[in-house]
């Protein structure tokens, strides 16, 4: 990172105006999402958010919500009218939303989009490949792309369900769904152990270890086609062979790298009803989920206002710290004055016509040690130049009584003035990572 | 084995220090994945074999903390702690490792312990290390509590008066003994468990994942055999 006081907020903010370009290509605008959310209102669709929000009480004294969650947003305007309900709505939006998460509330910032009336495999690829084209604004990204369809799962319990000895023979449909049901939100919670107990203790289908194969599978779609011919024909065969059918279409439009399939990738199931997918990279700490999305056509169907809903965001916290160095950052000029009086005015000046012409400048009056012109010692060389950052771009401006000069950020001066505007040392800059042109010429006239 | 995706980091693994490090680190080591004792001083054991991964060794709390972050891909800790802390989207629970066997028990001294949950009884003052989980039993009981959280030594606070009883960890039930305190109920037994952070093993296919676990799992029932049969002696 190139300072402590260039950066962050910046990288982020860039971040989100390519990721907003980005999605302006497909014909999404961009919208401001409501800060707040009438709790009561929205409470069928509220979920794991009646816990982890942060509600308080309005002048009214109604509760209110901080907005928990994007696509919450887009659905209260949705309701309000804001757009014609018979043709399909992009909207793209950059957005804070604040959770507890199990422990202190915190706030996330968002960058995403909602497609509204567009089902089938175009809507659902035009998601996933909207969110992959996004994730290119960070450059040199490593990331995972994994898929599921929430069906899947439903159908393989639904099946461990209807081959299991249900006890109550009268009310048989009825034990099997509510098994069915308990398999699924078991596996939603990541818990495996119990998963395999109800498996092995309950449902005790002859089944029981092809059920748990697909349950806790991670491979690729073939893999999963490969898995399909060991379940016996049925309802819930149908099911599956219908949904990996969809699945392939969908990636097959999408494009992008191959992606992994988990059976266990369920997100929240109150809320996604249909295709769901994450994206996973390394992150400063670990791997860590950079972006996720689907299909949700029944949190639109609970406000009887049914309509083809699917969408995803980005983390720009985690997005701008995985991107690191890599995001731009640093002004474009550091214009050093060696000396007062005039010496300060002409640098002044130049940065100010630097300014004038769009570019960012920084002055830097240079004193005490620092308007010596010696070499740095050995080993402190210009900020800015971590190993791994991308070629940096910026450009010294040497103002003093003979006039102003352009150096070499390398050279003992240049690395002299670039120290003196940021404390992080950093190893000597290698060939060509950062780029400025020696000698007395002035500054980008004619740029 | 199962590879970190996060560049050349090796995989890491976190373990709870204390009395579960022993048998934790025999576990590691039957599914091959480090060798000799547990370091005694040392929090972060790096690889000990090409491939391998480092060990983290941290208190059992912390061990769900740093598996929720991702800095550690999988994690052994109690049950008692996933219970305590709900984990969250960001932990998933793999296997149960059978080891650390204790329970978490209501006990109280042992004049009052009969009595403890009887019905028309007024609202209870419970001690206890596990607030959250005393809190859901005495809800599910319907019975109204006043939970003291403690964090440590929980087993003194009925006789010095600040409690009626308390919710804690029971091993052998010696320390209760000691403290003049009988179990009223179990609430719930407890093991060590594998855990994994849910980014990282999405990234990972089935067949790097679960022949680990399976591995880690077999390792866990032998130490646990192990360890049950020199009880016995």
């Amino acid at each position: 990172m190139w300072s402590p006081t260039t950066s962050v907020p910046r990288a982020r903010r860039e971040l989100a105006r390519s990721v907003l370009q980005v999605l302006q290509r497909w014909g999404y605008e961009e919208q401001a999402l409501p800060p707040w959310l009438d709790y009561e209102e929205l409470r069928p669709a509220l979920h794991r958010f009646a816990g982890e929000g942060c509600k308080f009480i309005g002048p009214d004294g109604d509760v209110r919500l901080l907005l928990p969650d994007a696509t919450l947003g887009v659905l209260t305007l949705w309701l309000e009218g804001t757009w014609p309900r018979s043709k399909p709505v992009r909207v793209a939006y950059e957005t804070e939303v604040y959770r507890s998460m199990g422990g202190p509330w915190r706030r996330l910032r968002q960058v995403g989009a909602e497609l509204l009336g567009v089902s089938g495999p175009a809507g659902d690829a035009e998601v996933l490949a909207t969110a992959w084209e996004s994730l290119q604004a960070v450059p040199g990204l490593e990331a995972t792309v994994i898929i599921n369809h929430v069906g899947i799962a439903r159908a393989i319990a639904a099946l461990a369900a209807r081959t299991a000895g249900v006890d109550d023979a009268d009310d048989v449909d009825a034990g099997a769904e509510a098994l069915a049901d308990r398999l699924v939100q078991t596996l939603a919670r990541g818990d495996f152990v119990t998963l395999e107990m109800i498996l092995n203790t309950t449902v005790k289908s002859p089944l029981s270890e092809e059920v748990w194969g697909w349950l806790t599978f991670r491979g690729s779609l073939a893999e999963v086609g490969e898995r399909l011919a060991r379940i016996p024909a049925g309802p819930e065969k149908d099911e599956v062979t219908a949904i990996l059918a969809h699945l392939e279409e969908v990636t097959a439009l999408a494009g992008g790298p191959a992606p992994l399939v988990d059976l266990g990738l369920l997100r929240d199931l109150g809320y996604y009803d249909g295709f769901v997918f994450q994206v996973v990279a390394a992150g400063a700490g670990g791997d860590e989920v950079v972006a996720g999305g689907g299909r949700y056509d029944s949190l639109f169907r609970a406000f009887d206002t049914p309509v083809a809903a699917a969408g995803f965001a980005l983390d720009l916290d985690i997005l701008t710290q995985a991107a690191g160095d890599r995001l731009p950052g640093g002004p474009d000029y550091v214009v050093a004055a060696r000396g007062e009086g005039p010496v300060l005015r002409r640098a002044w000046e130049e940065a100010a016509r630097l300014r004038a012409k769009g570019r960012s400048a920084v002055l830097l009056p240079l004193t005490g040690d620092e308007l010596g012109e010696e070499a740095a010692p050995e080993g402190e060389a210009a900020p800015g130049t971590a190993a791994g950052a991308s070629e940096v771009s910026i450009k010294v401006i040497v103002a003093d009584e003979k006039g102003l000069h352009q150096v070499e950020p390398g050279s003992p001066l240049g690395r002299r003035v670039l120290r003196s505007l940021m404390d992080h040392p950093a190893p000597p800059p290698a060939a060509g990572r950062i780029r400025g042109q020696a000698g007395e010429v002035m500054t980008d006239a004619g740029q | 084995m199962l590879a970190s995706k996060n560049g050349e980091r090796p995989l890491t693994i976190a373990v709870a220090k204390g009395r579960m490090l022993a048998p934790a680190w025999e576990v590691l080591r039957g599914a091959g994945l480090v060798e000799g004792d547990p370091p005694k001083d040392l929090l972060l054991v790096e690889p000990q074999q090409p491939g391998g991964p480092r060990v983290l060794i941290v208190r059992s709390a912390d061990v769900l903390t740093y598996v929720a972050a991702g800095v550690a891909q999988l994690g052994l800790t109690g049950k008692d702690v996933l219970m305590e802390r709900d984990p969250g989207p960001d932990v998933q629970e793999l296997a149960d490792l059978s080891i650390g066997q204790c329970r978490i028990s209501l006990a109280a001294p042992a004049g009052d312990a009969a009595d403890l949950l009887a019905p028309g009884r007024g609202p209870l003052r419970i001690a206890t290390g596990l607030p959250n989980i005393a809190r859901a039993y005495f809800q599910s009981l319907g019975r109204a509590v006043t939970i003291i959280p403690l964090r440590g030594s929980v087993e003194i606070a009925p006789a010095l008066g600040l409690a009626d009883g308390v919710v804690d960890i029971v091993e052998t039930g010696g320390t209760l003994k000691r403290h003049g305190l009988v179990e009223v109920a179990e609430i719930a037994a407890i093991t060590t468990r594998l855990i994994g952070n849910a980014a990282a093993l999405r990234a990972t296919t089935s067949r790097q994942l679960w022949p680990l676990v399976e591995r880690l799992r077999e390792a866990g029932r032998q130490v646990a055999a192990r360890r049950g049969r020199a009880e016995k002696k």
